[in-house]
């Protein structure tokens, strides 16, 4: 039984349509990516997800019960985390613990060993901390009351390098622990690192859904070739082919699905040089935004 | 519930303060002038009745009224319109405070994202308004009996138990209103605006219904109507009409407030 899954799920605002039929499940134990560039609709899915917001249509399940329905027995079990933590201004960051602590009724938790780890004072107010000490908190709130189901929207934002590798093991001792883990980024490298399948959305729709491994395979390559003679431009167009740039003696190619129609056809003329390069996933990502 | 509602008043509590000692210092300045006035009650007396009508019906100035009780002078310089804006600014700051602040901040997702209901947050804010708003009354009202009695002024005990009956129907039904535009609205600025000008429009509409036969009737849609604090404070009387129409607001509000809170997108 999928831990998340999300049917045909609709938000519109107004004549906006935010998210426009997307559906998508999550295993357990999965660490899932949500990729896409700013304004795709990943916040939005989460703040359904988390029932912030409400979707037009569409039905949300997390541990296979409605997540509107049932969202006070749901949240007991899920961990969220923003990328961009509000917090009370005047709270200290130990008083944000205790009122969560409270809010899910003394429910054990391992704040104290999460703010060992971070390094994290709680006795400051929250609005003498530094952005990265903020998210430090939100990661701690987040982390403390051993979800079954973490939330993550863009949980790196604002943290240096060091303390994002740190946010990486934790999800994915949490994967260890069979927690499922639901991440929105914009960032692949982050994504390639941390998650095991990923879904794509653009301009509010679901563009893909792949595994990270399957992505990868989807073999894109870059071709520059520096023949010795003049070359017919004909010979390199259509099936996966696309000229990216065309010189007197040179040519950049990008070829999608099989090398060896490429290999056979430059093996018809003399070569001065010859790159293949494999894409990148982020050369892969941006495919499905062409 | 109970450690939203906790956390609320503790949060609250520092304005909470503020606004009782700023009463009760308002009200020890007129006690400490109270003697003087009523020495010199007469001169008053013969110079209210030489006010234009227009001017005692405009700040709800009873023809009747003399200064030579300690409540028939609070009731016109106290009650009249320092207490009442008094209580409007900390109600309307409180409902704003209790969600359209959350949602603007975004810090709503604190505890939406705990295992509470809408209802549970709704509540919770809604109920710790109401202890702060019991705590304000009986503070503003209630503070002038040792002061009385520190200055020997003599007081009728009955008389402000009305008044403090009728300044509590009287906050709840504006915290009550501002708890529904703060669960309408989603910036706190909004709900300061549509919240303080219906009450300016309250205000007016009661005004000139006093002033023009022409808009009597208008007077029936003005909280400043049904708050007749002459009434209770010298006459130790509530209209009936005035209870049902305050708790008649409040209920009302409140339902829509909280099945709109219920139903809404909240950090949008």
């Amino acid at each position: 039984m999928p831990i998340i899954e999300v049917n045909n799920l609709v938000k519109h605002f107004g004549q906006v349509k935010a998210v426009d039929d997307i559906s998508f499940s999550v295993e357990k134990g999965e660490i899932f990516g949500f990729l896409g560039p700013n304004g795709a609709g990943k916040t939005t899915t989460i703040r359904c997800l988390m029932d912030f917001i409400r979707p037009t249509t569409g039905e949300i399940k997390i541990l296979g019960k409605d997540a509107q329905k049932n969202t006070v027995k749901v949240k007991e079990d899920i961990g969220y985390l923003s990328g961009n933590v509000r917090l009370y201004d005047k709270w200290t960051g130990q008083a944000h613990l205790n009122f969560l602590r409270k809010l899910n009724g003394h429910k054990e938790d391992h704040s104290t060993e999460l703010i060992k780890r971070f390094d994290f004072d709680p006795s400051r107010k929250t609005k003498e901390l530094s952005s990265g000490n903020r998210q430090k908190l939100g990661i701690i709130m987040a982390f403390m009351f051993y979800p079954k189901v973490l939330i993550c929207d863009e949980p790196t934002n604002a943290l240096d390098p060091l303390l994002q590798n740190e946010v990486y093991e934790l999800l994915q001792e949490a994967s260890k622990r069979e927690v499922t883990v639901f991440m929105s980024s914009h960032n692949l490298a982050e994504v390639e690192k941390v998650c095991e399948r990923v879904a794509v959305i653009k301009e509010g729709k679901m563009a893909a859904t792949e595994s990270i491994i399957s992505l990868k395979q989807k073999k894109i390559y870059s071709v520059h070739a520096h023949f010795a003679d003049k070359f017919d431009p004909a010979d390199f167009q259509g099936n996966g082919l696309k000229i990216v740039r065309q010189l007197n003696n040179s040519l950049m190619l990008k070829v999608k699905g099989d090398i060896d129609q490429v290999v056979k056809k430059l093996s018809q003329y003399k070569l001065v040089d010859l790159e293949i390069d494999q894409a990148s996933l982020e050369d892969i990502f941006l495919e499905f935004y062409e | 519930m109970l450690p939203i509602l906790i956390r609320t008043i503790k949060d609250k509590k520092v304005s909470l303060i503020i606004y009782c000692v700023a009463a009760v210092l308002i009200i020890w300045m007129y006690i400490g002038m109270f003697p003087t006035i009523q020495e010199e009650a007469e001169s008053f007396n013969e110079l209210i009745k030489n006010y234009p009508e227009s001017f005692m019906k405009a700040f709800g100035m009873d023809e009747q009224i003399t200064f030579d009780k300690i409540e028939n002078f609070l009731s016109i310089e106290h009650f009249s319109l320092v207490w009442p804006i008094m209580m409007i600014f900390f109600m309307i700051a409180l409902a704003t405070f209790g969600l359209a602040t959350e949602i603007e901040k975004g810090t709503a997702e604190i505890m939406l994202s705990r295992p509470v209901s809408r209802v549970e947050i709704f509540l919770a804010r809604y109920l710790a308004g109401i202890i702060i708003l019991l705590i304000f009354t009986l503070v503003s009202v209630y503070s002038l009996i040792p002061l009385a009695e520190l200055h020997d002024i003599d007081y009728v005990l009955t008389n402000y138990n009305t008044m403090a009956m009728l300044g509590l129907l009287f906050g709840w039904a504006v915290f009550s209103m501002a708890m529904m535009f703060s669960a309408i609205f989603s910036e706190k600025g909004r709900v300061y605006m549509v919240g303080g000008m219906t009450i300016v429009g309250m205000y007016i509409a009661n005004l000139a219904a006093s002033l023009l036969e022409k808009v009597e009737n208008l007077k029936y849609i003005s909280f400043f109507h049904y708050y007749d604090y002459q009434a209770a404070l010298v006459e130790n009387h509530i209209n009936e009409l005035s209870i049902y129409v305050f708790v008649g607001v409040a209920v009302v509000c409140t339902s829509i407030g909280l099945i709109w809170f219920n139903k809404r997108d909240i950090a949008v």
